[in-house]
């Protein structure tokens, strides 16, 4: 199957407009699915960084109580002012300004179902309160408590109301660890439980928990703490963004859960528009509208490129024929009666040469007329140039008629014209011509509705009677054409 | 046969023991207290006893050490980030990878397979099937590495957003139960969990086709210069030897699970 020459040279433009579109979605696809993975791998980091700061936020509450224990390690008899030296040294930095009450709860020997509180520190009028309380009898806190006591190491409580707040108060948690027994073994279970002396323990509520956080929060994350492993409305502890839920949708959401023994937290954390409008640009877009621009452009290109060489051939063919049309048209110009487009006197000169050698190497004969239009000039003068030359026009036409297709009509005047008769026998065939032509102006003409009425003196020559050359033969017809007009006009006669 | 290759094979041999003689007999340097860190997970370590085998290991590296050794517990990625600064000299029940080769030793004592534990409504036959099932989600402690097929599931499923990380095990087996993760990367530590009867009665194990993964003493290059790593590796190489490490797996596993466990 042969394609049409114009859908044949759209092809090419076509498949290259068509290649670079498909160059551009892919290179669009590309930036786009980069984009999301930068965005992924930033919101990754956000998630790990914001995970690692808390869980080390909660580190340096376990290496404060440490410290407390460290203290009752160091003496065998720490003293309430040694307890709130100690916590009044931790809290002259910054890194526990959220710490509101660290106490120390002595076992009671006699009595394993009380740990009063003993020692409260900073020692205000609020924490002062808390002493005597029995952390013990409330089971939540006992749990951790008897956590602590076994493992030797931190013990977290659910979420807790802290005993110095009120119910309105926002949720805290609070954090035990079991001090033994000055220089009593601790390496098994049964000799932990042996060796408990009391427990220190601190109480944070989890909005300062994360204002005391190093370093800055990342732009464009919320973070909501639940306690627990899921994420309902009643184990919500800590809400970065209290009106995510408008915003949507979100983008990228994690859940992270940091555990301790026999519970875990639940990090909810989710990106915000702002976190896109951040890390996100618009190379996506800028790549694919100007790929789409340019494959326009090079589909364009591309069809000036293919079509060029047929464009600038027809071109030159067009070029071509017009200047030989006009060639042609100054050739006619030149040999020709611009009225009439009879030929003039040059063209009609070498015409009547070529006739007469033809007629001398043949020893035939030629004829020569002058036909010179009486009363031209009256019609002229009376009428304008216009209607003259619509005559002379219509003139011509009669004169043709007359003629042969061989023979030569030409005007060599105002209102004179020359006929020759390349092939003649005798004198009378030029006369019937002659005649013919006479008759035929004889008869009126009808010229933009003006009858006009005019005749012609007609001199005749003979080749090679009157004349064995141009020169003479022309002037012996147009002798006898003067002849004529001088008899009265409306008549041929021939040269003597 | 010549004498001589074989006189010099002879001196070889008795140049290698010399060296390992050496290594063995010379003690690590105790002149600064060390730090290594438990992470809590299954057998090797459970706060809330504060017993595992981890804690038995390390006291028998205190022990034959002579050192100072803190123990601390932290989590696991935590462990990683602080033994690449050099914050930390040792952790235990490690296994290598590509990065970790770059700033941790290693000294193998013991090696295990790992499990794909899925929940029996998750329709998952196959270890294949979980990736299958967009809707499915996985478990995984943050920063733990697993044998190549398990790392390429965790992976694959990370990148489609399909992990909730968490600090250890305790949480995932809880979402698990919560269907809100629907499988979990198992190892034979974690077996006791396994026998709560809520866990069995809606999961079910399915292998993954890799050998055995070696796991061990993690030592930080940047804190411990290779001979002290060498050294480490020496007190290592011969609690395996004398049996001390398959005794103390044999205090948690039945016999023949430790000895499969620790002579690899």
């Amino acid at each position: 199957m042969t394609l049409p020459p114009k859908l044949k040279a759209l092809l090419l433009p076509l498949c290259v407009g068509l290649l670079s579109l498909a160059l551009t979605g892919w290179l669009w696809h590309h930036e786009q699915q980069t984009l999301d993975t930068n965005l992924r791998a930033n919101f990754d980091f956000s998630v790990r960084q914001t995970t690692s700061r808390i869980e080390q936020r909660l580190a340096a509450y376990e290496q404060m109580l440490r410290g407390a224990r460290g203290l009752f390690n160091a003496s065998s008899n720490v003293t309430h002012a040694d307890f709130q030296r100690y916590v009044d040294a931790l809290t002259d930095g910054g890194d526990f300004a959220g710490l509101q009450i660290m106490v120390f709860s002595a076992r009671q020997a006699g009595n394993p179902m009380t740990a009063p509180i003993t020692y409260v520190a900073p020692s205000t009028p609020l924490n002062r309160k808390a002493l005597s309380q029995n952390l013990y009898a409330e089971p939540v806190r006992r749990a951790a408590m008897l956590q602590a006591r076994d493992s030797g190491t931190i013990a977290i409580t659910p979420k807790v109301r802290l005993l110095m707040d009120d119910a309105q108060t926002l949720p805290g948690f609070a954090m035990f660890l079991a001090i033994y027994t000055h220089n009593h073994p601790v390496n098994s279970l049964a000799a932990r439980q042996a060796s408990l002396y009391g427990w220190v323990h601190v109480a944070f509520r989890l909005h300062d928990l994360m204002a005391s956080l190093y370093g800055e929060g990342t732009p464009g994350i919320a973070l909501r703490i639940y306690d627990g492993v899921r994420t309902d409305p009643e184990g919500l502890m800590f809400d970065s963004h209290p009106n995510t839920d408008k915003i949507t949708p979100v983008h990228f959401e994690a859940l992270e859960y940091i555990s301790f023994p026999q519970h875990s937290w639940t990090l909810q954390i989710l990106s915000t528009p702002e976190f896109e409008q951040r890390y996100s640009h618009d190379s996506a877009h800028i790549i694919a509208i100007a790929g789409s621009g340019v494959s326009l452009l090079l589909a364009v290109l591309t069809w000036q490129l293919a079509t060029g060489r047929a464009r600038a051939f027809a071109r030159a063919q067009a070029m071509t024929r017009e200047l030989r049309e006009s060639e042609e048209r100054m050739r006619h110009m030149a040999q020709h009666d611009p009225l009439t487009h009879l030929p003039n006197r040059a063209l009609f000169s070498d015409r009547l040469q070529a006739a007469l050698a033809r007629a001398r190497r043949d020893s035939a004969g030629a004829g020569l007329m002058f036909v010179d239009l009486d009363h031209f000039k009256p019609v002229n003068d009376a009428y304008g140039h216009a209607v003259g030359d619509h005559l002379l026009v219509a003139a011509t036409k009669r004169m043709r008629d007359c003629l042969r297709e061989s023979d030569t009509l030409a005007r060599v005047g105002g209102d004179e014209f020359v006929v020759l008769l390349p092939h003649i026998d005798t004198r009378d065939d030029a006369r019937l011509v002659a005649e013919r032509i006479r008759t035929s102006l004889a008869l009126p003409f009808l010229i933009d509705n003006h009858a006009l009425a005019i005749s012609a003196s007609i001199g005749i020559g003979i080749f090679p009677e009157h004349g064995s050359d141009d020169v003479t033969l022309i002037k012996s017809a147009d002798d006898a054409m003067y002849r004529a007009k001088d008899a009265g006009r409306d008549r041929l006669v021939f040269a003597d | 046969m010549t004498r001589l290759p074989q006189r010099r094979l002879i001196a070889s041999a008795l140049a290698l023991l010399v060296s390992a003689a050496g290594h063995a007999g010379e003690l690590p340097d105790c002149s600064r207290p060390l730090s290594l860190a438990l992470h809590e997970h299954g057998l090797l370590y459970s706060r809330q006893s504060g017993e595992g085998i981890d804690r038995d290991i390390a006291d028998e590296l205190i022990r034959r050490s002579g050192c100072t050794i803190n123990v601390t517990v932290l989590p696991r990625a935590r462990i990683w980030q602080l033994i690449e600064s050099g914050g930390l000299d040792f952790s235990l029940s490690g296994i290598t990878s590509e990065s970790r080769e770059r700033f941790a030793a290693f000294a193998w004592y013991f090696s295990n397979k790992y499990y794909l534990l899925v929940r029996r409504d998750a329709g998952v036959q196959r270890v294949g099937d979980f990736t299958k099932n967009p809707d499915l989600r996985l478990g995984a402690i943050r920063s733990f590495r697993y044998s190549p097929t398990a790392n390429r599931l965790v992976d694959s499923l990370d990148a489609e957003q399909r992990v909730s990380f968490a600090s250890s095990l305790t949480p995932l087996y809880e979402i698990l139960l919560a269907n809100q993760v629907q499988g979990m990367i198992i190892e034979p530590f974690d077996y006791p969990a396994l026998e709560s009867s809520h866990i069995r009665t809606q999961t079910t194990i399915l292998e993954f086709d890799d050998p055995p993964v070696p796991h061990g003493l993690i030592m930080s290059k940047r804190s411990l210069p290779p001979r002290e790593q060498a050294k480490w590796r020496a007190l290592v190489d011969d609690m395996r030897a004398d049996g001390s490490i398959e005794r103390i797996f044999e205090k948690y596993f039945k016999p023949e699970l430790a000895r499969a466990m620790t002579r690899f």
